[in-house]
């Protein structure tokens, strides 16, 4: 690749392989976003009426009332707690995190307090709320949400991720049910599905999703939801959601991710994603000790990856052995390995420059075949990885 | 904290500020957002220094911490707790190293020719009018950057809110320096300008002093939220 800015800066070319993650830089950018970031940058805007048109296309893809674009989904998390709290009294926001005599408790299944890279329950804390966890982290039913709601209670935050427990809660469509029985708010993290109208038309008052993950727009975090609640969210800009605070840059970037939306050949990029499945499936068939099946994504967004199952013993290596070597070298492919215990890690073909599928396919090959041929099975112990990965982030920056 | 909005008189110094905490072993962090010079708070003796990444540097939306590595990582490491919020993306932070290398070999003299430029410009366009007093003043926290200060006398027949009133309200929309309108005057900041933008200040200044008063050229600046509260209507 040319004019790869990787390079420049004397950084590796990581492949994908792993989903749309923060820590890899989330997506590829699509090219009418890049195209708005690059022309707003030298120009000076009425930020004010820009956040209105933002506003006015986020409902428009979504069908709520209103929108907001702030820095992240997590900060839209934390904003919109806020909102839910101070609604439109600006001395409030200004106040906050001390919450004064305002509704101050925030509910949320224990099944869904979460690490996303940082916990979902400190992003509700940091607005000033105090978390109320309801039921267990293996189970939740109705009748503990409602008991936990009181007269104090200012929202309740669900949360849709491949993170959460994803068993025996509460469907998001009883959640909304009895915490507006109760007048309370019910604040959705989506932050990576794709459907942008599903969540609000089921009831949801507000709904936030990443701006840089699936629509493929600049690093940020896109509310919708009623006009009074948004608009109690975008008021925090005056309080902590400054530093929080998304540029003229990021908000044309999603303004032009959202309407390239709209005519995205969602069938073309599904096509695509299955090719690159089917080049995996053909070099890893017939190899001892691997099995790849195609799954569906856990949250239903409408996206197939490829599940890898190792057996160490007949393919010599773990399968976290396997992702660690996969991710070393100069042309590090990166795995979705957040379940690499149980002897998996998946392959995401939805961030794949074209013929990367192939590189893949060919590192694959590579680490397999240097393990069959290795005269002992390659497992160090998974807990030894884990310390020294704990480790290794204190020596930052070196 | 570095700034033109904080008290300028009566307050310690920084090396004063950091003496008398390094003495109790307090580490100081300085607020130095729209500050040019990169190097003097660490010389001071900061411990961390914070600067925007969107002010005079150019680049995109960030800010960007300097300082002990100890800190600087304690810093870092909040991304995996409050920090994660305010995270930024790979375009801004290679953006950022974009800009702060564009720093070193900035022309800056150029830069300073073409905002004097400028505010000659504007003097010169605003000479002789009763009531308009302009003097070119330097930056108030000593970044290499002067600004045209204009007072507004009620000779002019304007007050310095109707004044930026009218000229916000224009096309273009000229948005000056008012933070201080209530005190009768207003700045103009030349070093956000395109080029010819300097052309179309002085014109329109020009236009509004040459015509008659219009009935809010004597307006008073009126504190109010109530746009804000309708908010996205």
């Amino acid at each position: 690749m040319t004019n790869d800015i990787r390079q420049d800066l004397g950084l590796r070319q990581v492949i994908n392989v792993s989903g749309t993650m923060t820590a890899l830089g989330a997506s590829i950018v699509v090219p009418p976003a890049i195209d708005a970031v690059s022309r707003s940058l030298s120009q000076f805007f009425d930020m004010g009426a820009l956040h209105k048109q933002a506003s006015a296309v986020i409902a428009d893809q979504t069908g709520a009332e209103a929108g907001f674009v702030t820095a992240s989904c997590a900060a839209g998390i934390t904003l919109a707690v806020a909102g839910a709290m101070t609604g439109s009294d600006l001395l409030a926001i200004e106040r906050l995190p001390d919450t004064g005599a305002l509704k101050n408790e925030v509910v949320i299944l224990s099944g869904h307090m979460i690490g996303f890279g940082a916990p979902v329950e400190q992003m509700i804390a940091l607005s000033g709320a105090k978390i109320v966890p309801v039921g267990q982290a293996t189970a939740s039913s109705a009748y503990q949400l409602a008991g936990s709601i009181n007269e104090n209670t200012a929202a309740a935050v669900f949360v849709i991720s491949h993170h959460v427990v994803d068993y025996a809660q509460i469907p998001l469509k009883t959640f909304i049910a009895v915490c507006h029985e109760k007048g309370v708010p019910v604040i959705v993290d989506a932050a990576s599905e794709y459907d942008l109208t599903s969540v609000l038309a089921l009831g949801a008052d507000i709904v936030i999703w990443s701006g840089h993950k699936f629509l493929g727009g600049p690093t940020s975090g896109i509310v919708s939801g009623s006009k009074d609640m948004v608009r109690a969210t975008y008021l925090q800009n005056r309080g902590i959601g400054r530093g929080m605070k998304v540029g003229k840059e990021s908000i044309v970037g999603v303004m032009a991710a959202l309407t390239a939306w709209k005519t995205r050949d969602h069938a073309g990029i599904r096509a695509r994603e299955r090719a690159a499945l089917d080049v995996w499936t053909d070099a890893l068939a017939g190899r001892p000790g691997v099995t790849a099946t195609i799954v569906p994504d856990p949250t239903n967004n409408p996206l197939d990856r490829m599940k890898v199952q190792i057996d160490p013993q007949a393919a010599h290596i773990s399968a976290w052995d396997l992702a660690i070597r996969l991710a070393a070298g100069d042309r590090p492919v990166i795995v979705r390995d957040h379940e690499v215990e149980h002897g998996h890690f998946f392959l995401d073909p939805c961030n794949l420059h074209p013929g990367e599928e192939f590189t893949v396919a060919e590192r694959l090959t590579e680490e397999l075949d240097k393990a069959a041929l290795a005269n002992d099975v390659i497992e160090t112990p998974l807990e030894e990885i884990w310390l020294a990965r704990e480790a290794s982030i204190l020596k930052w920056p070196d | 904290m570095v700034a033109h909005t904080t008290i300028a008189y009566g307050m310690l110094t920084l090396p004063e500020f950091v003496a008398t905490c390094h003495a109790k072993g307090v580490p100081v962090i300085v607020d130095a957002a729209s500050e040019y010079d990169f190097r003097r708070f660490i010389a001071e003796g900061a411990d961390l220094v914070v600067y925007s990444g969107h002010k005079f540097l150019g680049g995109p939306t960030s800010g960007i911490v300097a300082g002990s590595k100890a800190l600087v990582r304690a810093g870092y490491l909040q991304n995996r707790g409050l920090g994660r919020a305010m995270k930024v993306g790979k375009e801004t932070i290679a953006g950022v190293i974009a800009a702060l290398d564009a720093w070193e070999g900035r022309d800056h003299a150029g830069i300073r020719a073409t905002e004097q430029a400028a505010l000659c410009l504007w003097q010169n366009a605003l000479a002789g009018r009763s009531g308009i007093e302009a003097r070119i003043t330097p930056d108030p926290t000593n970044n290499p950057l002067d600004r045209l200060e204009i007072r507004v006398m009620p000779a002019s027949g304007f007050t310095a809110y109707g004044l930026t009133s009218i000229l916000s309200a224009g096309t273009p929309p000229i948005m000056v320096r008012g933070h201080q309108v209530e005190q009768g005057l207003f700045w103009l900041d030349p070093c956000n300008l395109h080029p010819g933008e300097a052309d179309i200040v002085a014109t329109r200044l020009g236009e509004i002093l040459d015509a008659p008063r219009p009935a809010q050229a004597m307006a008073v600046p009126a504190k109010s939220s109530a746009g804000l509260l309708k908010w996205p209507d």
